[in-house]
């Protein structure tokens, strides 16, 4: 178990700061997930962790000892590639045999971990196949098998789930999470889905342009985003944005009043803010102390035992989460007063004083 | 329908192009030179001709022109194949300058560099060795060969070689045990085109060596250029026989590796 600390790292490719003065701590034995969409520099961040990229500026560390200039092979971290990178003249068992191999450890002692990992990853019966005679899901398990039967001081993983076919990246994600919690390695996991890194995260680093946006247990990313993209980004079907005005008695969003803060300062009257309501937080369910709004059913997506209703209030469009089916083309929509995110309009970053519930 | 009939006929069309000539040589060098000028198709038969050649050495200048051959291989590819793995993988600048530089290496002609050529190797004592005919092949060929195998180690995919980084490995070991193995059916077919240049390379062969000729050297020196004038046709087609048949044996027998390698078709 690693603790790993990256110091104001930059990188730059050509003219582009692919990862931008980023410092992030990932503790011992912790699942660490950087999550982001294509091109914001998480890849760039994991390659550089495992020294395949040396950073313009700032460090990399180890359990405190800088390890900026060690070679890969000298730091010890083993990793999952998005392509798997098996090797594909080999077998399997040479596959995963050959990291060891190269550690200049016994024979036995090679064939001892080659064959724990192995049963670990339930792939005993594949070990003298050739690669091009595995499926996806078979690739994956070897590259996982090969991650760890090196015993690595840190697994580092580049989406090693979005080549798999949408069931079986449910179910080998939960096997990596329990893998995970079994081995207690200390784990850095890239992806662009924030489902994924949910389920997997003990925290999660939301990412854009090179740098950290925020950096969080998956509930708090989720309950308290801190700016807009970061809501934007997380949450399926994605969050409601409404632009509106701080007034005396509540956020003016135009086609109704949202409550506010009590506590929000006098300097914040007549603010320019954007308002996030998350399609979860809105019923179709009469509440008490919910705001009530009428509008016009548009479309109601089915996503199976879910339904996503897109309602028109004047304006606005409202994506609207709910277990049943509204009967007519009118409905009467509820919204969580407590769940509502505020965000400046200009920094986009939240506005604290507008959060009434505690996590 | 009309399309893939137009097909069958360009590929027939294109094999009849390659065939009928290697055919007729075939036939020709089995003649009889007694009737082979009579008529079209010859009717009498004999393996005269070949005896000819090999009681000229024809043997023994086969083996020199597969030994030269081989020398030709190593020398090509111990300088072209880690030039062709930093033109491939190393980006810097400059790169495709020399890219071109290497590939003009081929403008000048073998017959203006043969006799200055001839004149060195009588200096420092390489006229008349195998390893001065191999030398010059190896220069004809390295300028393929460095293209080549830079497009070659171009398509080993990059996580191949950065995962055996990661995994501990030494560069000379991910070199070893990664690079060259994926690059092997590429290296192959490198290798057969690197054969091929030398075994049919005549001119500095003839002229670089007196004794220690090659197959294609004695061929023009006993056929084209011998005492008294030129050999009748047979003999000639006999000469090209003798020089295709190990080529095409050497190239089926690489084909096979070629396309076995991982079970990948």
């Amino acid at each position: 178990m690693t603790r790993v600390e990256l110091r104001h790292v930059t990188k730059r490719f050509g003219k582009v700061v692919a990862v931008d003065d980023l410092s992030l701590e990932v503790g011992k034995g912790e699942f660490f997930v950087l999550l982001g969409p294509s091109g914001c520099g998480k890849t760039t961040t994991l390659r550089i962790i495992a020294g395949l990229e040396t950073p313009d500026r700032g460090s990399v560390l180890f359990d405190g000892e800088d390890v900026t200039r060690f070679s890969p092979a000298k730091r010890g971290v083993s990793m999952v590639f998005q392509s798997y990178a098996i090797w594909p003249h080999m077998t399997v068992y040479e596959n995963i045999a050959l990291p060891l191999k190269v550690r200049e450890l016994p024979r036995e002692e090679v064939d001892r971990r080659v064959r724990e990992a192995a049963r670990l990853m339930r792939i005993e019966d594949l070990l003298d196949r050739y690669p091009f005679q595995l499926s996806g899901g078979q690739r994956q398990r070897v590259a996982v098998a090969r991650a760890l039967a090196v015993t690595p001081r840190v697994l580092l993983m580049d989406e090693p789930l979005s080549n798999l076919d949408a069931l079986l990246r449910v179910q080998a994600r939960a096997e990596l999470k329990r893998l995970q919690y079994e081995t207690k390695l200390t784990t850095i996991y890239v992806t662009h889905d924030q489902l994924e890194a949910m389920v997997l995260a003990d925290r999660v680093a939301v990412m854009n342009a090179g740098r950290i946006l925020q950096v969080g247990p998956p509930e708090e990313v989720y309950n308290r985003p801190a700016n807009r993209f970061v809501a934007h980004f997380i949450g399926s079907p994605p969050i409601n944005f409404f632009e509106g005005v701080v007034e005396r008695d509540g956020i003016n969003v135009g086609f109704a009043k949202l409550p506010a803060a009590p506590e929000a300062p006098e300097s914040y009257m007549g603010k320019r803010v954007i308002v996030g309501v998350r399609p979860e937080d809105v019923l179709l369910t009469p509440t008490p102390g919910f705001v009530e709004l009428e509008g016009d059913v548009w479309l109601v997506e089915n996503l199976g035992g879910d339904y996503v209703v897109i309602v028109s209030v004047g304006d606005a469009v409202i994506r609207v989460k709910s277990n049943k089916r509204p009967s007519g083309s009118k409905v009467r929509i509820y919204i969580n007063p407590m769940k509502i995110h505020v965000f400046d309009k200009d920094s986009e970053l939240r506005l604290g004083h507008f959060d009434r519930e505690s996590l | 329908m009309l399309r893939s009939l137009l097909l069958t006929v360009v590929a027939a069309l294109l094999s009849l192009w390659i065939l009928l000539p290697l055919t007729y040589t075939f036939i020709a060098a089995l003649a009889d030179v007694k009737n082979y000028y009579e008529r079209l198709v010859p009717t009498e038969y004999t393996l005269e001709n070949f005896a000819v050649f090999f009681r000229l050495g024809a043997f023994d200048a086969l083996l020199r022109s597969v030994a030269v051959a081989a020398l030709t291989i190593v020398i090509s590819f111990a300088l072209g194949v880690p030039a062709g793995y930093v033109l491939g993988r190393l980006a810097f600048r400059g790169r495709d300058a020399l890219r071109l530089a290497i590939l003009s290496a081929r403008m000048f002609p073998v017959m203006i560099m043969a006799v200055p050529l001839a004149v060195l190797f009588i200096d420092i004592g390489l006229y008349d060795t195998l390893l001065g005919i191999a030398l010059v092949h190896a220069a004809l060929a390295l300028p393929f060969v460095v293209i080549i195998t830079s497009s070659i180690f171009l398509s080993v995919p990059r996580e191949m070689e950065e995962a055996g980084m990661v995994f501990g490995l030494s560069g000379w070991q991910v070199f070893t045990k990664i690079t060259m193995p994926l690059a092997a059916p590429g290296l192959t077919a490198a290798a057969m085109f690197t054969f091929v240049i030398s075994w049919n390379e005549a001119f500095a062969a003839a002229i670089l060596a007196s004794r220690e000729r090659t197959l294609p050297a004695l061929t023009v020196a006993t056929t084209v250029a011998g005492i008294g004038g030129a050999a009748p046709d047979p003999y000639r087609f006999a000469a090209a026989a003798i020089l295709s048949l190990p080529a095409f044996l050497i190239m089926a027998y690489m084909r096979k590796h070629l396309t076995a390698m991982w079970g990948v078709r």
